[in-house]
């Protein structure tokens, strides 16, 4: 089961016309792309922050490769203790709040750090997979270690 | 040789057919069947092999689906030639120590049938996976391939990387 003792508060993104959800307390920023926009984010308002590379999540998940960013997107800064990543989705919804009794744990066939998700909610919209961001951050390094930002120490 | 699970010769079995390998009969145990359901929208997972087509909510779990043709057979016929399915198995596996379940579509005229102790050896039209099949026997004149669900969890597991 996911190790969330209660209610779970999180964030609805859609990749490929499929939703996700991220757990909020693990969601640093929300920024709106537009054409043109460079492929990188910062983690905050303040001079100095590190510049985070956007990975489009569209991409790493189903391997379908945006030729152009469609307006609108959004990229969502995911922040876990010492490290952040930055990815683009499709869309985003409002936060929800999902109960104990709609959080289902992945089935044993999938429990594999490969696949970077905590559990499966069940929504109006169906299963939603929960991202472990833990896993996610993993996996990017996996792939290139520059995705990923490593924080200053006390940053959020 | 088909045992039952007191070990004696002789055994219950669900035959079906698969989308996707229409001349291939296939069957696994009673014991081991759950369920033959309709299913709700499959969510894709991503990052997972093709042959694995998502997750479904059964009964209060999420469920593992795969598509057992393109799972047990590279030459399985391609979309969009195949048939549908017209229901879901939903069968109990063993993953290490525990149980879980797994779930793919069989197209319709699945059937119950008592397998000898003793069945003569078949040939498959296709390859498969070796670890996916215990062994292929003629039942009722038909060559059926006995699925190794404990053997396709391995491939499901390792295919992962």
């Amino acid at each position: 089961m996911p190790d969330y003792p209660s209610t779970l508060h999180y964030l609805p993104i859609e990749v490929s016309g499929q939703l996700f959800a991220i757990p909020m307390l693990e969601v640093a920023a929300i920024r709106q792309l537009g054409r043109g926009d460079a492929p990188v984010v910062s983690m905050g308002q303040e001079a100095r922050q590190p510049a985070i590379p956007i990975v489009d999540l569209q991409s790493l998940f189903f391997g379908v490769s945006l030729s152009d960013i469609e307006e609108p997107a959004y990229v969502i800064v995911i922040s876990i203790p010492a490290f952040a990543c930055a990815v683009l989705v499709d869309g985003v919804r409002p936060a929800r709040l999902a109960e104990p009794a709609d959080q289902l744990a992945m089935p044993l066939t999938l429990t594999n750090e490969r696949y970077p998700f905590r559990g499966v909610l069940r929504t109006p919209e169906g299963l939603v997979l929960i991202i472990d961001s833990r896993l996610l951050i993993e996996e990017l390094r996996r792939i290139k270690p520059d995705l990923i930002v490593e924080k200053a120490h006390g940053s959020r | 040789m088909v045992h039952d699970n007191n070990g004696r010769g002789g055994a219950r079995l669900l035959q079906f057919k698969v989308p996707g390998l229409p001349d291939v009969a296939m069957a696994v145990t009673l014991q081991e069947v759950l369920e033959v359901t309709d299913l709700s929208a499959v969510a894709r997972v991503p990052f997972a092999p093709p042959f694995l087509t998502g997750v479904v909510e059964w009964r209060g779990r999420v469920v593992t689906v795969v598509d057992m043709a393109d799972l047990l057979c590279k030459d399985a016929l391609q979309r969009p030639y195949r048939a549908a399915g017209a229901y879901y198995l939903v069968a109990k596996v063993p993953v290490g120590d525990r149980l879980d379940a797994l779930a793919w579509s069989i197209v319709s005229g699945a059937s119950m049938l008592s397998a000898p102790s003793q069945a003569p050896q078949a040939d498959l039209p296709h390859e498969f996976l070796p670890q996916g099949i215990y062994a292929a026997v003629t039942l009722s004149e038909t060559p059926v391939a006995l699925l190794n669900l404990t053997g396709i969890v391995a491939h499901l597991k390792s295919a992962a990387g």
